[in-house]
């Protein structure tokens, strides 16, 4: 199945929402194929792909629409999956279409203490957050994967560091992680 | 050539005064952001700006370029020139509005040139924009500032750059914001990012997971 491909420097996981501004015409295109068919896949353009998947994609789906004040078409998109992409082609408006395959993330784990703590503390990001709460209609996840994969998101660190927690086997490092920036050490 | 370029010179600058620019609160505002961009690389003085700048681009560009997607282009280029660009502003040499549109103008004549010029890249794979550099930088500003301001060493920071112009909504957090929802000094942040990073590397290389 070829899904079209929207370019972005941007790090979403499984479950993560992003807010899109659309208002280039081939990206229109794209927004209305995502509606009727399957959604889209947001190409991470990070510089140094070694550290990550090559060509790894976030496929999601447009969760919610809206238009900003000159009219622009905002939209909600949500990762349902990691996927890598191939087999590119162009079509006649330059939109980007690619064969996805799916990419595993991390197992489902359980809370611990450390995990509960982070959650208490991303709650409070959230309610502190009118944007955040006005994507996450859906709520605050409170597991263990959830809590570090949104934690990855906002956290202030380069779009090339966070594509090594797109690793499925990461999710001990990505907690370990987490943890040593918003836990205080002792 | 020349018969070209004039003619969009003089339509492009006629219709770029804006009458509601003579306000100088205004004014002062841009320059602010400007200001606030080139030194603090700050993305909401930014947003500010293109909430500003990019309708009326478009619509500019629309009316002289005809082509939608090709004024979009411009809206995209000129943004996100004046995101890397914005430490060439100089408020002493004339007004934000002016200095952006002279970025425009000059992205609206490279376009118009790469159309003339009917390249055949035009599957030019801009889905890896981040190794597009533009040649033609250099040149950008000639117009408006003196080559003595031209900086040769220009700065790049291509994944912000590409955040700004496909209209990302920051949901990433900055360090002050991290700070401040600690309740930490900035520099404590910086260094627990850092520390942090540097476990992670020295981890990964070690074993996986």
């Amino acid at each position: 199945m070829k899904l079209p491909i929207f370019p972005l420097p941007v790090f979403l996981l499984p479950q993560g929402i992003t807010r899109l501004r659309i208002f280039e015409q081939r990206y229109l295109n794209m927004v209305k194929l995502a509606t009727k068919a399957q959604g889209f896949a947001i190409l991470s353009t990070a510089t140094n792909a070694q550290k990550g998947e090559r060509n790894l994609a976030s496929w999601v789906d447009i969760i919610n629409f809206d238009q900003d004040e000159q009219g622009v078409l905002v939209i909600d998109v949500k990762c349902k999956q990691l996927v890598t992409l191939s087999e590119l082609i162009v079509d006649k408006d330059n939109l980007h279409h690619g064969d996805i395959t799916h990419v595993e993330h991390w197992p489902e784990r359980m809370h611990d203490d450390k995990t509960s703590h982070l959650s208490m503390s991303l709650l409070k990001v959230f309610e502190d957050n009118k944007l955040l709460t006005d994507m996450y209609q859906s709520g605050f996840k409170d597991n263990a994967n959830w809590v570090i994969a949104r934690w990855l998101e906002l956290l202030p660190i380069n779009l090339e560091d966070k594509m090594m927690f797109a690793n499925q086997h990461s999710f001990k490092a990505a907690k370990q992680f987490v943890q040593n920036i918003v836990l205080p050490e002792k | 050539m020349m018969a070209v370029r004039q003619i969009n010179l003089s339509v492009i600058g006629s219709s770029v005064t804006p009458k509601a620019m003579n306000d100088s609160a205004e004014h002062q505002q841009l320059s602010q952001w400007l200001i606030s961009v080139a030194e603090q690389r700050d993305k909401l003085a930014f947003s500010e700006l293109f909430k500003f700048f990019a309708p009326k681009i478009l619509r500019i560009a629309k009316t002289k370029i005809g082509s939608e997607a090709q004024a979009s282009e411009v809206v995209q280029e000129t943004m996100s020139n004046v995101w890397r660009k914005a430490h060439l502003f100089d408020a002493q040499k004339g007004a934000a509005t002016t200095w952006v549109y002279t970025v425009m103008r000059n992205v609206t004549f490279d376009l118009l040139r790469k159309v003339k010029s009917n390249r055949e890249d035009t599957l030019s794979d801009d889905i890896w924009p981040i190794a597009e550099q533009s040649a033609a930088d250099d040149e950008l500003f000639e117009d408006h500032l003196a080559s003595n301001n031209i900086m040769s060493v220009i700065e790049t920071l291509p994944e912000n750059q590409q955040q700004v112009i496909k209209g990302f909504y920051f949901m990433e957090m900055s360090q002050e914001q991290l700070a401040n929802h600690l309740g930490l000094p900035l520099g404590t942040i910086k260094s627990r990012l850092r520390l942090a990073l540097a476990k992670l590397k020295a981890q990964l290389g070690a074993d996986h997971d």
